[in-house]
């Protein structure tokens, strides 16, 4: 009789407990504190466990999970605003302010800070980690196959000199997510070539000795002024004869799914073939 | 040449500085503008080189307005030598009085009445000097070479004197009456009653913004007149010929 | 020294840095080849870099630092105080604050012009303002005092309105405006800034004779037949043109208008009139020199002209400031 009852409260323990970890592993009240971290949660949660995501990500100009945002509340990442939104899990980039993070972690919030993903490797154990903290290691994983598929679509050897030129004459260089990116769409990038590494300045001189193809642009904001924008409308760069493509700012920003949308816009500027719905 | 002053008015703040004031000025007439301080003075020797505008009244250059004249015109026929002159730069003595050429434009002869300007003050050995390391003097009779260098008609010059040592004071009056001599009109603002009664042909006495007295200086000089103009007791004599004022006691 | 030697000395300085300049950069040109490209009305990626890029940088350079050298000595000449520059008493940030709202709202794309007649209004702003602060002969502490609330006070609306514009990369650019910069102007910027600074020169140039009667004070200067409005108002004008034109395409290059007219002045007898267009030339000198030693630095990122001519100028300044109230003690 003992031994039936130890067996029954093992059980029963053990059941509890897992059901306990099965509750654990799947947080209910997801809050989001920056864009590119928002993009992965709109992507892989089940909307209603998602609490809160930045106000970064419901404007169209800056996201593609503008519209999947509808709905949602929207945080500006204040410490104070998300205690009291009472999540169970937080997620937030690197560079979220120190302070709200201290506060996070003295009361105990799961916190999961992501990085930025220097390359295709790291943005696949990303959507992974997101996954698992999320407890959608299913959906995740159909994710990742998903993306595979329609970079392996867009893949092409390389045949073209592309580089991307930001304001005030910074560029992706050799290591970083962009330059993969312009690999796998068929571009030597110029800069890595001539030994950029990371995101650094390259002179506009050297732009015009060395042309690309293709000048890529990131498209920031539409119409509005900047001092950096006027390299990119030099006299310099315009006599030399060479095709200019705008990226836009969500498309590459975050290592999330929106870049199969720089690819494919990368793509396009060489002749690129069909179009994959996103 | 013949400046005429008319019932100039000065006021401000309601307070009136000057008050219908005549004065002229004729061709070879040495004339001292007295009286106490806060008399007008100043004001009235601006007004007649046309830096102030008056409330009331005209000032006629040979029978012309100032107003009316061109700014280089009148500068080139009327010098001034305000009280007080900073030098801002260490420019040289021979720049400086050069600089009274500037109503002239570039004209040639400028060169020549620059050195005119430096012997008569006998400031030529210090041509080379800067202004800022000369003594007071030596300052007072660069800025007169200045004045002089312009090679004007009439010459307004307030208090030129009252700084210097007599050497200079009487340098300075000898100096003023050629000029006179040669030519022009000469209106000096001052304070030593002897000396103007010694070297002006004319006395203008000024008190309380009102003429109290205007003609040769021993009409004007006198001992009541000054009495109720500088509120002293004077004792007056003659010496070889001249006529001296000396303020004496309070009254 | 006479005036001419002395001109074409510095004259011939500008050229030569100016030359200088436009073989320095990130790229080695073949000089050879390119010479020859020239002559023959080729086109080649070191001729673009060449007359697009090296041309316009040494042009502007040359401009910009006339403006800031002939401003300089003109606002002392007439503030008849040797701290009074273009920088020191807020006119170049004011000038900044005028072009930063005229380019970020979007003006500017409009046309082009109005950049740096933004930054002219901006100047013009700031001069009068410090008029009114420090009164025609100011003493040097009240020039130095209204400088410093001018600059302060343009300084902060700068950096406002940078954080206000709606474009995200505006708020890094403030680095640019305080400190100015030369690298990737274009053939644009010398067109439609230049015109305006040489109007400005007119004005600074004009009747130089004014100037020197100023130094012997207001009144003196009257009565040998200078117009005291009229001068004031031309060399305001002058100034804001001059100034505000370079500050917009060339952001603040502090000092130069500092720096210059101390050193030559004993070399032209200390007169203003002299010192007026060697000033324009030994601006250029300056600041054609400090752009060259801005690119042959070995930085990651070019250096920013304004920190070369801050640290020549800053000591200088203080050391002037030190001996003017030696003196006026």
């Amino acid at each position: 009789m003992l031994t039936l009852l130890r067996l029954a409260s093992f059980c029963f323990l053990t059941l509890g407990a897992l059901c306990a970890m099965a509750g654990q592993s799947a947080p209910k009240r997801v809050v989001s504190l920056n864009l590119c971290a928002d993009e992965l949660v709109l992507a892989l949660a089940d909307k209603s466990s998602i609490q809160s995501v930045s106000w970064l990500v419901a404007d169209p100009q800056m996201s593609f999970y503008a519209d999947e945002a509808g709905g949602l509340h929207l945080n500006r990442g204040g410490a104070e605003e998300v205690l009291s939104l009472h999540p169970d899990l937080v997620v937030a980039g690197t560079y979220t302010t120190r302070a709200t993070r201290t506060v996070l972690e003295d009361h105990g919030i799961p916190l999961l800070i992501l990085e930025l993903p220097e390359s295709l490797v790291e943005v696949f154990e990303q959507i992974r980690t997101v996954a698992d903290h999320l407890g959608r290691q299913e959906r995740g994983a159909g994710l990742i196959a998903e993306l595979r598929r329609q970079i392996e679509a867009l893949r092409v050897p390389v045949q073209w000199r592309g580089l991307v030129y930001h304001p005030n004459g910074f560029t992706n260089g050799a290591g970083t997510l962009v330059d993969e990116m312009l690999a796998i769409t068929g571009y030597e990038n110029v800069a890595s070539a001539s030994g950029v590494q990371g995101f650094s300045q390259f002179s506009l001189e050297r732009v015009v000795m060395n042309p690309p193809d293709v000048l890529v642009i990131n498209q920031v904001a539409e119409d509005l002024p900047s001092m950096a924008d006027q390299i990119l409308a030099h006299r310099a760069l315009k006599r030399s004869s060479l095709q200019i493509v705008e990226v836009p700012f969500k498309a590459w920003t975050c290592g999330s799914p929106a870049l199969v949308e720089g690819l494919r816009i990368l793509r396009s500027a060489t002749g690129g073939q069909e179009e994959i719905s996103r | 040449m013949r400046l005429e002053a008319q019932g100039i008015t000065v006021a401000k703040d309601s307070h009136l500085i000057l008050d219908d004031v005549n004065v002229c000025l004729g061709k070879g007439e040495l004339v001292g503008v007295l009286g106490p301080n806060g008399a007008g003075k100043s004001t009235l020797l601006r007004v007649l080189a046309g830096l102030e505008m008056a409330g009331t009244g005209t000032v006629m250059l040979d029978g012309q307005s100032i107003s009316t004249m061109g700014t280089a015109e009148r500068a080139r026929m009327m010098g001034y030598l305000p009280q007080k002159t900073p030098v801002s730069w260490p420019l040289s003595v021979e720049r400086v009085v050069a600089l009274g050429r500037l109503p002239h434009g570039d004209d040639p002869a400028g060169n020549e009445a620059v050195e005119r300007a430096l012997e008569m003050t006998k400031t030529a050995n210090l041509r080379d000097r800067s202004v800022g390391t000369l003594s007071g003097g030596e300052r007072m009779r660069v800025l007169v070479a200045r004045l002089l260098a312009v090679e004007a008609r009439v010459l307004l010059v307030d208090e030129p004197i009252a700084a210097l040592d007599p050497y200079f004071q009487l340098e300075f009056m000898e100096l003023f009456r050629s000029q006179a001599h040669a030519g022009c009109g000469v209106l000096i603002v001052m304070h030593d009653l002897t000396l103007a009664s010694r070297f002006c042909d004319r006395v203008v006495l000024l008190s309380g913004g009102h003429v109290v007295g205007d003609g040769a200086p021993g009409t004007v000089l006198t001992e009541s007149l000054v009495q109720d103009a500088y509120h002293v007791n004077v004792q007056t004599g003659v010496i070889d010929g001249e006529r001296y004022v000396l303020p004496w006691d309070l009254r | 020294m006479k005036s001419r030697v002395l001109n074409t000395v510095l004259a011939s300085s500008a050229i030569v840095l100016a030359a200088a300049g436009m073989t320095v950069g990130p790229v080695d040109l073949p000089v050879g080849e390119m010479v020859g490209q020239l002559f023959a009305g080729e086109r080649s990626a070191s001729t673009i870099v060449f007359l697009e890029l090296r041309v316009p940088r040494g042009v502007l350079g040359l401009l910009v630092g006339a403006s800031l050298g002939l401003a300089g000595a003109a606002m002392q000449g007439l503030l008849r105080n040797p701290l009074a520059e273009p920088g020191i008493v807020g006119i170049s940030g004011s000038a900044a604050f005028g072009a930063v709202v005229v380019f970020y709202s979007g003006l500017a794309a409009l046309f082009s012009l109005a950049l740096p007649l933004g930054g002219i209004a901006g100047a013009f702003v700031g001069v009068m303002v410090l008029f009114i602060l420090s009164g025609r002969q100011a003493s040097t502490l009240t020039i130095v005092l209204a400088g410093i609330a001018v600059n302060a006070f343009a300084g902060a609306a700068t950096a406002l309105a940078l954080n206000l514009s709606p474009n995200p990369y505006a708020a890094f650019e403030i680095i640019f405006w305080q400190l100015g910069s030369f690298a990737d102007r274009s053939f644009e910027h010398v067109l439609f800034a230049g015109p305006l600074m040489a109007v400005g020169w007119f004005m600074l140039l004009w009747r130089p004779g004014d100037l020197d009667a100023l130094s012997l004070g207001e009144e003196t200067a009257a009565s040998l037949g200078v117009s005291l409005p009229h001068l004031r108002f031309r060399i305001i004008a002058g100034a804001s043109f001059a100034v505000g034109a370079a500050v917009a395409v060339s952001g603040v290059i502090g000092f130069v208008g500092l720096v210059v007219p101390h050193l030559l002045r004993p070399l032209v007898g200390f007169q203003p009139s002299r010192l007026l267009l060697s000033s324009a030339l030994g601006g250029a000198v300056l600041v054609l020199a400090a752009d060259i030693f801005v690119r042959v630095l070995p930085t990651a990122t070019e250096l920013k002209i304004g920190v070369v001519t801050a640290i020549v100028g800053a000591p200088f300044f203080l050391l002037l400031i030190y001996r003017l109230r030696q003196e006026e003690v």
